[in-house]
């Protein structure tokens, strides 16, 4: 065995500025071991459920992420509308599958942006937020906030989309779409980009299935499952789109599925706005009877799960949220191993943890004498240098 | 606690290929709405009943979360079955005080992780895990205390004016 360094990343993960801790095992430049450190900034949010009413843990759940704010309560207002046995109208499902369309386009961006950056593309980084940026306006328009919509409801919604703005809707969508293409065009044929993802942070059919992930990090393993399609919710199951996955199974298949499913999401997005019916916008709902239920939901990141049980009091005697990062951040276990460090912030940003969500990355420190080895700008500098390497290699 | 085998025409398939393969370990069966079953096992069977749902009829483990009921703690299993779109949930037990269940850690990697949570915030034991460190709770959380479980006093719970 040769000389290993502890590379502990984190307790702030350098990459998405959140609070995690990995520590990866070095020997040379190869990560051969690796440990996940999660929930620095534990609140409580499973707890504190329990002691609001059915009503206001919406509002509790809403803030579990700024990003999936339209998931986490459509995954529990389902739950909880399973107890009541309420049937949720029409045109109210229409709403919901819009709202979480539009968030899946927006944090899948954001994304793009992010490992665009993590590279040294730092133009990627500024055309995929500036196209993302019309879509933050339309869920500005539809829910009257840029995030934490406040959208869902057990029941329904709470906010209509008028029928004046469904012109505008398919406008931005007719706008965005070249945009979007032009963008995956660039990404996906772009030399050094196929240099720095392509066999990077492989993670095989197989883990994927041990490591139980779900989302976009299962579909580039060739796996297709969406809960979307297979366990249909709002008005996924009367619009036509298509399960994207991808036989690569390392990073640049990951940026395949997200980049290919915003397609996707457009195509429900404008046939959800031509379709949608006119009817109320909620089922009233009395009294949550004892019970208990499930609800989950394609998040953009994954599958986000909860579980709630009621005893027929005012407020939930559990609830337990699962979030997509929670099974999809271990999968870096198989992913990292057998990686250059220089890889790593790449292979970690992949599945595009979400510690809001989940919660805790480590940093690299010398086994024998503890000091830092690297610290973030030195792993920011080692992969932006690699990219400027391969590039400088192509030109030569 | 010995319960009754309930037999309830259920609905859905894939309840009955379940019980040709693991009828004899499960108590009771219960399929209130489409698509969603939740099967009761005793605690001695879940390693089993667990390897032959993820591993030989193909589900995905979503989470396993924990209900402390005051004399026992409520542990279910949540299994996704995405090709049957069905999610199913299997529901055991563990006595309280000083819960222990078999861990699934060992059969199912993705297990490891929410095992650890479970035993942090409610303070079941997992036998056989590999790894039964601290995940979610500080380092300088006291030992025994968990804060999901019913004797959990917060020392923030005041009386507002």
């Amino acid at each position: 065995m040769g000389y290993r360094t502890l590379i502990p990343i984190g307790p702030y993960h350098p990459l998405q500025e959140e609070a995690e801790f990995f520590q990866l095992y070095v020997e040379g430049e190869t990560v051969v071991d690796m440990e996940w450190r999660t929930s620095y900034n534990h609140r409580g949010i499973e707890q504190l459920c329990t002691k609001r009413t059915f009503d206001q843990v919406l509002f509790v759940v809403e803030r579990v992420c700024g990003i999936c704010s339209a998931s986490h309560p459509l995954a529990y207002v389902q739950a909880v509308e399973e107890i009541a046995g309420v049937e949720v109208p029409e045109r109210a499902l229409y709403l919901r599958t819009i709202v979480n369309e539009l968030e899946r386009i927006h944090s899948h961006m954001l994304w793009v942006g992010l490992a665009g950056h993590f590279l040294g593309y730092n133009t990627v980084f500024m055309w995929a937020w500036k196209y993302r940026e019309p879509v933050l306006d339309l869920l500005e328009l539809t829910t009257g906030s840029r995030i934490n919509y406040a959208n869902t409801k057990v029941g329904g919604v709470r906010r209509d989309i008028a029928n004046e703005h469904k012109p505008y809707i398919l406008k931005v969508m007719d706008e965005f779409e070249p945009k979007l293409e032009m963008l995956t065009k660039a990404v996906l044929d772009d030399y050094i980009l196929h240099l720095r993802t392509k066999n990077v942070g492989i993670l095989s059919k197989e883990e994927a299935k041990k490591y139980c992930v779900t989302g976009p990090t299962v579909r580039a393993s060739d796996i297709p499952i969406d809960v979307r399609r297979d366990d249909p919710y709002a008005a996924y199951d009367r619009v036509e789109w298509d399960v994207i996955t991808d036989d690569g199974c390392d990073v640049f298949g990951k940026a395949k599925v997200r980049l290919l499913e915003c397609f996707e999401s457009v195509k429900i997005i404008r046939q959800c706005v031509k379709q949608m019916p006119e009817g109320p916008l909620e089922t009233p709902v009395k009294d949550i009877p004892a019970g208990e239920a499930i609800g989950h939901v394609e998040a953009p990141r994954g599958e986000t799960f909860h579980y709630v049980r009621s005893d027929g009091g005012p407020n939930p005697v559990r609830h337990k949220i699962r979030a997509p990062s929670f099974v999809n951040v271990p999968s870096f276990k198989a992913t990292c191993v057998g990686q250059p460090v220089a890889d790593v912030t790449i292979a970690l940003a992949a599945v595009d943890p979400c510690y809001s969500c989940t919660e805790r990355l480590a940093v690299a420190v010398d086994a024998t004498t503890k000091k830092l080895r690297y610290t973030f700008e030195d792993l920011l500098r080692l992969s932006q240098e690699k990219t400027e390497r391969l590039r400088k290699g192509k030109e030569a | 606690m010995v319960r009754s085998m309930e037999t309830i025409a259920t609905g859905h398939p894939l309840v009955q290929r379940i019980l040709d393969r693991v009828g004899r370990c499960i108590e009771r069966v219960r399929e209130d709405r489409p698509n969603r079953v939740f099967l009761e096992i005793a605690p001695a069977h879940n390693l089993e009943v667990a390897r032959v749902l993820f591993w030989d009829l193909g589900a995905r483990l979503a989470t396993i979360s924990g209900v402390d009921l005051r004399d026992s703690v409520e542990i279910n299993y949540h299994f996704c079955f995405d090709a049957e779109h069905c999610v199913v949930t299997v529901k055991t037990w563990a006595d309280k005080p000083d819960p222990h269940i078999e861990s699934l850690a060992p059969i199912i990697t993705g297990a490891q992780w929410v095992e650890r949570e479970i035993n942090d915030l409610i303070g079941c034991t997992f036998d056989h895990h590999p790894g039964l460190t601290r995940l979610i709770l500080a380092d300088d959380w006291p030992e025994g205390v968990h804060p999901l479980s019913r004797e959990y006093q917060c020392p923030l719970n005041r009386e507002y004016p």
